[in-house]
């Protein structure tokens, strides 16, 4: 017979030398979450309520916060150009990075659905670009994207084009930073594939009898069949874009003439670099507000086009 | 019972662990204790202990405990001083001093000198050593390390270009003159190598009479004739040579990538160089074999400010609520060689940094650093130039410098003239101004 918690003998443990606490049993589950729910508590809710009450104070770390009431908000959005240049340019960036991403997350997904010899290897390389740490994926981008002694210029040469500065150049930059955006897709792939793994045959087979080509199968089974999929990684890569720091902060610095300045860097600038901790609060609010106004954009249209089986 | 003797053994050991003073071990128990934090690591830390023990040696009431903290040091610093409990002193290199003094993190050195003793330092003292720790009237950090820029040159190019060595730029025009002999232009227009190329524009502001603060009306100047025209200057040269071959060109040189020794001044690709006065302990170590010489600053034909530029530096500090100051202050000065510039001028030697004062460039000690480093003299010889500048005393200060280099590389690319740069520049320091001032920490 199975002993259930209730039948656990206490005074037997506590002979045999363990540490029992004469704790009532619903006290015992709360125990065992604990050690997160202080962490959670300590440094994601107390944080996120304290950064509401900040914005509307001026903040420096150094001296007790002085409450300004919206004095924070009215100057990023009546007197602050860099909050429009940095909200504009991550608009930019999420705009053509995302429909890329989901295309070549697709695209290569279906390449690597195919039944192929030594597929799996495929799989992998294509998949290790997104395990690769940002901040030395970054370093070798810098190199792949130098004008001068760069991979990529030194292709183009190749074919009698005189690239561009990519990363030295304002209006090339955020290009180069979209064009690499696709060496990170092998995580969404990983995840089409799934998606592709859980199409049902009957549908294909249903479509082969009705004589559909190649084409026709893609367009009208996979894709529907695959919204619900797309769905999730375009809310991931809107939340993602928002939050885009690591490269611009490794490899532009937010420069040439803050074309690279994104949101995710010009609030960190503010916070870490000048010490303006509420308006820095400020501006995480409004990105929390835009990033959940847009990502309730998508789940409002998303049942004229996501299916679900 | 047996669970609270186990609580109060984590207590202990946690005590143990976390108390920083607990792992310096102390040799005079009997002296005062005072905490000193710093940044330096590696060789710098050896030069820095060197110089605590020969401080620790001379003393019977001070022992200085010296802690490197290699990363995150500022945090620590704002946590200790706020929990209460910070070192006795701290050697800084960021430019904290209006933000710190301003909301009183630092206590102005001042306090701790007698009036006859602070009239003697501020006359003793070359005058941007004064201008670099100041803020609002009150001497806030003792600069033991000051960066100091001047011209690099390869006599062996000069000769090359038909140019006399022996005679380096002492205008801007003249600078100009030579920078396009240097210069060597490929048939297809791209670049073979730069004579030279002005780029850090307050750097150069000094030598046209301009920069950005005034210290007798204690204002800001942005939007002035010799600005202007620094940054027309600086643009005419992207103009010349064409922004895109010179983006291309500087970035063939793989600088960072393997430390020191791919400055580009060392592979021959600039002739003169604009840089600091660590270069030449660098190239002292890294290309000993390579012929070059240094100048200092060449002054605008109309602007006449001749040895200017722009310093920067690593000074000395004291935190609100530090229990020994006057051990720190102690320490800062044999450091520096307030007390006795003579013993201090083996300091300076030992980590190539600029004296404070000219009592110790005239000791013994430095003379003869000075013999082995000529190259080192054109760096002194600017040092108790009046024209040298420090960022502006604005509480601001990071601010204010990256959006003054975004400015300038917005002109520099051509994006804006020197006209439009200076407005927008002013137009964003006067928002951010107006924005500190109403939050009250200006």
């Amino acid at each position: 017979m199975k002993q259930t918690a209730d039948q656990i003998n206490l005074p037997h443990f506590r002979r045999m030398g363990f540490l029992v606490w004469p704790i009532p049993r619903p006290g015992i589950g709360w125990l065992f979450i604990m050690p997160w729910l202080i962490g959670f508590l300590l440094f994601t809710v107390f944080p996120f309520i304290a950064s509401l009450y900040l914005s509307f104070c001026s903040y420096d770390v150094l001296s007790a916060p002085r409450w300004i009431g919206l004095a924070n908000y009215r100057d990023l959005l009546l007197n602050d150009p860099l909050f429009y240049k940095a909200l504009y340019n991550t608009l930019c960036y999420a705009v053509f990075s995302i429909p890329l991403g989901v295309a070549a997350g697709i695209g290569l997904a279906l390449l690597l659905d195919m039944n192929l010899r030594g597929i799996s290897i495929y799989r992998t390389i294509f998949f290790l670009p997104s395990i690769v740490p940002v901040v030395a994926a970054s370093m070798l981008w810098l190199w792949i994207l130098n004008p001068q002694i760069g991979l990529v210029n030194g292709l183009l040469a190749h074919i009698g084009i005189k690239g561009p500065a990519w990363l030295g150049s304002a209006s090339w930059s955020k290009t180069s930073l979209i064009v690499m955006s696709i060496w990170g897709v092998g995580g969404a792939m990983i995840i089409y594939l799934a998606g592709l793994k859980d199409i049902p045959l009957h549908l294909y087979e249903a479509a082969l009898v009705d004589g559909a080509n190649t084409w026709q199968r893609v367009r009208h089974i996979t894709l529907p069949m695959l919204t619900p999929v797309i769905f999730f990684n375009v809310v991931m890569s809107v939340i993602g874009s928002f939050q885009y720091f690591t490269q611009a902060y490794v490899m532009t610095g937010g420069g040439p003439e803050d074309s690279t300045l994104f949101y995710a860097l010009c609030l960190f600038n503010r916070a870490f670099s000048y010490l303006n901790m509420g308006y820095a609060s400020a501006m995480a609010w409004i990105l929390l507000v835009i990033v959940f106004a847009a990502t309730l954009l998508i789940f409002r249209t998303h049942r004229r086009w996501v299916h679900y089986e | 019972m047996r669970l609270a003797v186990i609580a109060a053994g984590i207590v202990i050991l946690g005590l143990i662990v976390m108390n920083p003073a607990s792992r310096i071990s102390r040799k005079h128990s009997d002296r005062q204790q005072v905490i000193f934090w710093h940044m330096w690591m590696g060789e710098w830390k050896t030069v820095v202990d060197r110089i605590t023990d020969d401080f620790n040696r001379g003393q019977s009431q001070y022992e200085v405990m010296a802690l490197s903290l290699p990363s995150g040091a500022d945090a620590k610093f704002l946590l200790a001083v706020a929990g209460g409990d910070p070192p006795d002193v701290m050697a800084q290199w960021n430019s904290v001093i209006p933000t710190w003094a301003s909301r009183g993190v630092i206590i102005p050195l001042d306090s701790l000198m007698t009036p006859a003793e602070l009239a003697e330092f501020k006359r003793t003292c070359f005058p941007v050593i004064w201008k670099i720790g100041t803020f609002r009237d009150h001497f806030y950090g003792l600069c033991v390390g000051l960066n100091i820029f001047s011209l690099y040159y390869r006599p062996s190019h000069f000769i090359e270009a038909g140019l006399d060595p022996d005679k380096p730029p002492a205008t801007i025009s003249q600078l100009d003159a030579m920078a396009q002999k240097l210069t060597i232009i490929a048939k297809d227009a791209s670049i073979r190598r730069i004579g030279f190329l002005p780029s850090v524009l307050q750097m150069w502001a000094p030598s046209f009479g301009g920069g950005f603060y005034d210290e007798t009306s204690d204002s800001l100047t942005i939007m002035t004739q010799p600005n202007l025209r620094t940054l027309e200057w600086i643009r005419g040269y992207r103009q010349r040579y064409g922004v895109q071959n010179i983006i291309r060109y500087e970035s063939s040189f793989l600088t960072g990538a393997s430390g020191d020794l791919d400055w580009p001044f060392i592979t021959g690709g600039y002739s003169i160089v604009l840089d600091g006065q660590w270069r030449v302990a660098q190239l002292a170590r890294y290309a000993p074999k390579l012929d070059y010489r240094t100048a200092p600053l060449p002054a605008a034909d109309e602007g006449e400010r001749e040895k200017a530029g722009f310093c920067s530096g690593n000074f000395m500090i004291i935190p609100r609520g530090a229990k020994c100051p006057k051990g720190a202050w102690e320490f800062m000065k044999h450091w520096a060689g307030v007390t006795d510039p003579a013993n201090a001028a083996k300091f300076y030697t030992w980590g190539g940094w600029m004296p404070i004062n000219q009592a110790i460039v005239d000791s013994p000690d430095f003379q003869q650093y000075l013999k082995e480093h000529p190259q080192f003299r054109a760096f002194v010889d600017t040092l108790p130039s009046p024209n040298l500048q420090v960022a502006p005393p604005v509480t601001y200060q990071n601010f204010f410098m990256d959006r003054l280099t975004q400015m300038a590389d917005r002109v520099m690319r051509l994006s804006q003239t020197p006209e439009q740069g200076l407005q927008s520049f002013r137009r964003e320091i006067e928002t951010e101004q107006k924005r500190t001032s109403e939050s009250g920490h200006e």
